[in-house]
């Protein structure tokens, strides 16, 4: 039964731990050397601080890239810990699992002028013509040349 | 059978099949620790009946596939996060407690899809957030990205 007593206080401990974490104070959040002190510790009356840092990415990591990047001005909180970047990588591994945010990208070529770009879902294998397709934005002055491997990056 | 005890004192039998899709009551069994009731001190007994009932639906989910059960469970899951915000927010902290991973999957899923269309200022009103950004650091971030927050689609109310 000793075992077990040790076993929840780790949990206890752990859980603590997570909610203790406090992005007024610190601008990295993954910092180890950070441990607040009981004493400095703010009272925890947001929602989000209340669930803890871990938590809170797990729900972010969801969202679209829009959202994601419009919710970094909710507050310091949710800004200091949209632009960590082991927080990116999560948002990033997630999206490059999930079918949906797969795309497929296609261009007519004109000989001159501006050569419109589209894209569509690679996971509804439907016809790159049907109504799924989105014209694409995309700075002036580009032009695709030939054929080759287009690769596509948000700064 | 496993019991658990919520933080109102009431008793729940889980069959053990169902209940090790929790990490940590799995751990404590096979560390021999679960002879007597488990008390869960983080969770409520409104939020227990709701993880159970989840676990219950979920206990043969390997079989699902082989059953042609999943649309049964998709239709389930789609069901069982139709809650509230404060009873959402309940059950992810008892499926992060309780490290169900699949329940955490689909709850964290069900907040961000409540949350993704929504304007900075609906997110600050639903989650209670006070903003603590300055007027200069709030527009340096709409200017690195100003198409983020353009668009039909952005939804200011709060529901």
């Amino acid at each position: 039964m000793k075992r077990c007593n040790e076993l929840s206080a780790d949990i206890e401990s752990k859980k603590k731990q997570k909610k203790s974490i406090s992005i007024t104070k610190k601008p990295n959040l993954f910092d180890k050397e950070f441990n607040p002190s009981e004493e400095t510790e703010p009272e925890l009356k947001d929602v989000d601080q209340a669930m803890g840092t871990e938590i809170l990415m797990d729900i972010l990591k969801w969202l679209p890239l829009r959202s994601f990047l419009r919710f970094k001005c909710v507050s310091k909180f949710w800004n200091a810990l949209i632009s960590e970047p082991y927080f990116k990588m999560k948002q990033l591994s997630r999206a490059k699992n999930d079918k949906n945010s797969q795309r497929f990208v296609t261009s007519e070529i004109y000989p001159k002028g501006i050569s419109p770009m589209y894209c569509c879902h690679l996971s509804s294998g439907s016809d790159p013509l049907n109504e799924d397709v989105q014209e694409l934005d995309y700075p002036t002055g580009f032009i695709p040349w030939g054929c080759g491997l287009l690769c596509c990056c948000d700064p | 059978m496993v019991k658990l005890k919520s933080n109102d004192d009431k008793e729940f039998e889980v069959e053990e099949a169902a209940v090790i899709q929790s990490e940590m009551i799995k751990n404590m069994i096979e560390d021999g620790c679960a002879t007597s009731v488990i008390p869960l001190p983080n969770i409520d007994s409104k939020t227990l009946i709701k993880v159970i009932e989840y676990l219950n639906k979920h206990i043969n989910m390997g079989k699902a596939a082989e059953t042609g059960e999943e649309d049964d469970l998709k239709e389930f899951d789609e069901q069982f996060v139709n809650m509230g915000w404060e009873e959402l927010f309940d059950v992810i902290m008892a499926a992060n407690y309780l490290n169900i991973h699949e329940l955490m999957e689909l709850c964290c899923q069900s907040a961000a899809d409540r949350l993704k269309n929504k304007s900075v200022r609906a997110v600050r009103e639903m989650l209670k957030i006070t903003n603590d950004l300055t007027e200069e650091e709030e527009q340096e971030i709409i200017n690195d990205a100003p198409w983020a927050f353009e668009g039909p689609e952005i939804d200011d109310t709060v529901n």
